[in-house]
């Protein structure tokens, strides 16, 4: 039955002020007398049990704390989708070796890794990359890598700094990121990230900076000064000329005939460097000189759409940009960077 | 239990301000327990024992709080404040309680004593069962609203809500009242 809200409203007041006449019952009045009395001389159990809130909630935490911690430990690198994890029987520091489809011989102090693997130090803190066979050796703050290629990352350390010894010579890591290349008579160093003191084998000393390259060499005298990565990468892109002659030169310029290409990705990393640092014109050459290469079509894409960009952008070079961009609009029907290429090229007034 | 205490709360009669803190509470005691008492029988929908339970919440309120208050003469709004907010953390509680999931895990039964209430007030429950089906914050403010004649703001400030949370309450209790056949012919 449908009524009104005001009537309803009515009725409640009215039930409320016939509820003026009700009093509290004389049970229920000495009951909260006592119960006052109680509280006003603190001999509740209230009173003394104030800490179980705090200590159910000490407990809660630690409840909380111990399941993510036991969570972590299963979703830690290794535990479960890494079936390669190892703990190496190095004597110091502890390593721990994972990586999908890493293989590992772990022949008394040296570690022999094939495939693209990880190691990690915790004292000191270090990844140790490496995507082909290696060969290391981890001791107290010294890692000798005897053979082949490895990405080092190391935390800062300055009192007592990581020594990577290779065959060439050693290197004093100040907490940085770098590559180290170990061949039978050099190690080709790349730094990434930081600082790197190199020692080599004639006792002579060169620190280097971001984004320099140097190649120590057990026989041939070394340089003091260190070649500068767009150097290097100039050198890896000729490697169809002939080797220069042992000597002179070839320590500053020379790159050893069995030494990789760098791929796409160490290009851009490199492009990127030398534009952090304004050397646009290398960058341009760096691309350039990449390019002559033969390279997936994607991969090439990327690599032209980023020369076009530099010439275009940071070099101004407007009739070189639009010819750059015609090009590649040729060469790479269905680019995915259409788009960005056809406002660049109306920006510059290509074809106007 | 102590008798001493009881009959000291029942025989105080020392001016406020030169009385020790149990003194006081028992002044305040007896002038204001019928009075949260009857507010508290508004909202347990005449229940005797839940609103002899929301007195003593209360006043066990006021001896924790006793040393804070100021104005002895005009502590009547804040046992209005005090009862509401109790009353409605009782609504709260039994409602959880009430829940069909908590019902199925402590494996109890609905709690209904209406006998015990019939025989204390007749008449009053069901007056006071037509909001039942409001939840306890709507019913609390629909009260207020209507039965109180407070302002919305006034509303809010006793119980911790703004004001525009206090007209959405009120709102939404005239809607679901309206859905259990109770129609607003005010139109507002």
């Amino acid at each position: 039955m449908a009524a009104d809200q005001r009537e309803l409203i009515a009725r409640l007041i009215a039930a409320d002020e016939a509820l003026t006449e009700e009093k509290l019952p004389p049970s229920g009045v000495h009951r909260i007398a006592n119960r006052i009395s109680e509280e006003l001389d603190g001999t509740r159990e209230e009173k003394r049990l104030r800490w179980a809130p705090m200590v159910a909630f000490v407990a809660g935490a630690v409840l909380v704390l111990a399941f993510f911690g036991y969570t972590r430990g299963l979703s830690s690198p290794g535990s479960s989708e890494a079936p390669a994890r190892v703990v190496s029987n190095a004597p110091q520091p502890r390593a721990v070796v994972t990586g999908p489809g890493c293989l590992q011989e772990d022949d008394d102090d040296e570690l022999t890794l094939r495939g693209t693997c990880e190691v990690v130090t915790h004292s000191p803190v270090m990844r140790v990359q490496t995507t082909e066979t290696a060969a290391i050796r981890l001791g107290e703050r010294v890692v000798t890598l005897d053979r082949g290629t490895a990405l080092f990352d190391v935390d800062p350390t300055k009192d007592d700094p990581v020594r990577i010894v290779t065959p060439a010579g050693e290197i004093v890591v100040v907490g940085t990121r770098f590559r180290v290349a170990t061949k039978a008579s050099t190690a080709e160093v790349d730094l990434y990230e930081g600082v790197l003191e190199i020692h080599d084998r004639a006792g002579r000393n060169v620190r280097m900076q971001a984004g320099e390259h140097f190649v120590l060499r057990t026989t041939l005298p070394v340089p003091a000064d260190a070649v500068e990565i767009d150097e290097a990468v100039e050198l890896e892109a000729d490697a169809e000329q002939p080797a220069a002659p042992e000597g002179k030169a070839s320590t500053r310029r020379g790159r050893p005939e069995d030494a990789k290409p760098p791929s796409a990705s160490e290009i851009i990393e490199q492009v990127r460097s030398l534009r952090r640092r304004g050397q646009y014109t290398r960058a341009a050459r760096t691309l350039e000189r990449a390019l002559k290469r033969q390279w997936p079509k994607r991969t090439a894409d990327v690599l032209s759409y980023e020369l076009g960009g530099i010439i275009a952008r940071h070099l101004q070079d407007d009739q070189r940009a639009c010819k750059h961009w015609s090009r590649h609009l040729e060469r790479f029907d269905g680019t995915r960077y259409r788009k960005q290429i056809a406002a660049s090229m109306r920006t510059l007034g290509c074809g106007a | 239990m102590k008798s001493t205490g009881t009959s000291g709360l029942e025989s105080a009669s020392v001016p406020m301000d030169e009385v020790d803190p149990r003194a006081r509470v028992q002044v305040l005691y007896r002038r204001h327990r019928d009075e949260v008492y009857r507010l508290a029988l508004r909202y347990g929908k005449g229940d005797p024992a839940w609103a002899e339970d929301v007195t003593q919440d209360v006043f066990v309120s006021l001896c924790r709080t006793i040393h804070k208050l100021d104005d002895w003469d005009d502590l009547g709004r804040w046992f209005y404040r005090v009862t509401h907010n109790c009353c409605l953390s009782r609504l709260r509680r039994n409602a959880a309680m009430n829940a069909p999931g908590v019902r199925w895990l402590l494996r109890r039964e609905r709690k209904v004593d209406d006998q015990r209430r019939a025989e204390h007030c007749t008449g009053l429950r069901e007056v006071f069962e037509t909001i039942d089906v409001l939840p306890p914050k709507q019913r609390v403010a629909f009260c207020m609203y209507y039965i109180d004649g407070l302002e919305q703001q006034e509303i809010g400030d006793v119980l911790g809500f703004s004001k525009s949370y206090v007209c959405r309450l009120i709102q939404k209790a005239k809607a679901a009242l309206e859905e259990a056949g109770w129609e607003d012919r005010d139109g507002g």
